[in-house]
């Protein structure tokens, strides 16, 4: 990874996180209803389902299979990249996590936005609480799956130069995510996108 | 014109962007106030301050809206720095396909994914694979568009440099090593000694081959990393370098990197076993010129062997004395 520029990487990651926030539109939205305050404290590695099965129905087995795989996938590497967002270095491990998971050019965006937060020196702990998580959507022959949840971010710890970062208080309640896989032919489950809290406006949702 | 054209669409950009940060900010009131240079961004879990950059234009590029989705068409001569808009070598990370209607009209600069998303994904738009592929922005992934489809014939008609590189490796020629011995098939070693391998030193060397295709190079560059041995008796033997040559007059403490040990014979009066030695590479490629992606990985490849050699073990004599 020494081929990236640091400093290039670096500045593009923080480019990157401009257009992000400009990309919230609002971040947080006053105008929103509260929802109830977590009181799930989900660990990410259990598959929790919203209170109602019915949006299985509307799937194959072989296509919530699918799903529960991608959702596996996802999972794992939640677990296996926190240790490296809550170290905030980016190092070719790093890297070469991103690349088991990502697709390119993803997994280079991935770890500039790494680099972006070792510039500023900002470390990223835990991972957010998963009160329920479902199919949004299934390709027929089950090799594209999109997962909705939803999270609690505030069990995400985020520190800049060791102080606790300001809470964003659309945050403070659950958010819907959506992570998109695929798993083209040749290649384990790959994550084609993510799109939570941060990069749209916050979706509230209902635990 | 076109330079104009980029300019204000950045101007546009960093403007929109700026205005935009500034909503959230004053809505929420819970923004932290910044160090100079620096800008608040919320990311899961809280607000941060990142490094105020300003972005270049995305020159090099003959762009030309495409007809169709969130894609635009362009053929780029160049690879430039997004940010700087400086010409870059189209392997740096910044460099790509300056695509303007991207990213809900900012425009970005993006690769091709690889791998594609299997057929059947969001991400195809209802369309086959046969009918284009999806790229991807470099700035960050998955908000609002920024994958998109870009049907055949508007995105960069430049060949996958991964194709390129396995041309490159076809043609590559790689050494067939020359396997050494000691004792040579003039003498004889006995069971549980150690014999020395090696190849010629020369044998031992970095292959770099180029091809091109159009705007696009391919460099694929063969590493030795190991020999593979053959001990002719059903045994491998890997080493990680060419070995040490052995020459007459080296005395017993000389060392060697590499050497094997035959342990039994099924001729009580002696075994020959041909020896053959395999170089293996770690095959890398880098592109230059216009890339879909700017380098990859070939993995391990092993080259034919070349000359054998041969080795006779014989059971060491015990002499009994009275």
């Amino acid at each position: 990874m020494r081929r990236f520029h640091r400093k290039t990487a670096a500045a593009l990651g923080a480019a990157v996180l401009m257009l992000g926030t400009a990309a919230c539109g609002g971040g947080d939205d006053p105008t929103s209803d509260d929802s109830p305050s977590p009181t799930v404290s989900s660990s990410p590695t259990s598959s929790p389902s919203p209170t109602s099965d019915a949006w299985k129905k509307k799937y194959t087995p072989a296509q919530l299979k699918a799903y529960q795989d991608a959702l596996a996938r996802w999972t794992e590497y939640e677990q296996r990249s926190e240790p490296i967002w809550a170290r905030g270095k980016a190092t070719e491990a790093a890297a070469n996590l991103f690349k088991e998971y990502f697709p390119s050019p993803f997994w280079q965006n991935q770890y500039k936005r790494l680099a972006s937060y070792e510039q500023v020196d900002v470390k990223v702990s835990g991972t957010p609480g998963i009160y329920w998580s479902k199919a949004k959507s299934v390709s027929k022959d089950g090799g594209s799956v999109e997962i909705t949840q939803c999270v609690d971010n505030t069990q995400i710890k985020v520190t800049q130069h060791g102080k606790p970062a300001k809470p964003v208080k659309a945050q403070q309640r659950p958010n819907l995510r959506t992570i998109s896989l695929s798993k083209p032919k040749g290649y384990d489950w790959l994550i084609y996108g993510i799109e939570d809290a941060s990069s749209g406006k916050p979706k509230p949702c209902k635990p | 014109m076109q330079a104009l054209r980029v300019i204000a669409a950045t101007v546009g950009l960093i403007l929109s962007s700026l205005l935009m940060q500034a909503g959230p900010a004053r809505a929420d009131g819970g923004a932290p106030s910044c160090p100079p240079g620096q800008t608040p961004s919320q990311i899961p879990g809280g607000w941060i301050c990142v490094v105020v950059t300003v972005p270049g234009t995305p020159g090099g590029t003959d762009t030309d809206p495409g007809p169709g989705g969130g894609s635009g068409s362009t053929v780029p001569a160049t690879c430039d720095d997004i940010y700087t808009g400086e010409e870059v070598p189209c392997t740096d990370p910044n460099a790509g396909a300056w695509f303007p209607n991207a990213m809900n009209g900012a425009g970005c600069n993006a690769y091709m994914l690889q791998p594609q998303p299997k057929p059947g994904s969001p991400l195809w738009e209802g369309h086959d694979p046969s009918e284009g592929s999806v790229w991807g922005c470099d700035t960050d992934f998955a908000n609002n568009g920024n994958t998109f489809f870009v049907p055949n014939g508007q995105g960069p008609t430049v060949v996958d440099p991964a194709v390129l590189a396995q041309r490159a490796l076809g043609r590559m020629k790689l050494v067939t090593a020359d396997a050494k011995i000691a004792p040579g098939p003039n003498f004889h070693t006995y069971i549980n000694i150690d014999n020395w391998l090696w190849i010629p030193p020369e044998q031992w060397h970095t292959l770099n081959l180029s091809v091109s295709a159009g705007p696009t190079t391919v460099t694929v560059t063969a590493a030795p990393v190991r020999v593979d041995w053959n001990m002719g008796n059903g045994e491998t033997k890997q080493c990680a370098d060419a070995g040490r040559p052995s020459t007459p007059g080296m005395g017993e403490s000389a060392k060697t990197t590499c050497s094997y040990a035959y342990t039994s014979l099924t001729n009580p009066d002696g075994d020959t076993h041909t020896v053959s030695a395999q170089l293996v590479y770690a095959v890398t490629w880098a592109c230059t010129g216009t890339c879909l992606t700017p380098s990859g990985d070939l993995g391990e490849i092993t080259a034919p062997a070349g000359q054998t050699t041969s080795i006779e073990v014989r059971q060491r004599q015990t002499v009994v004395t009275h």
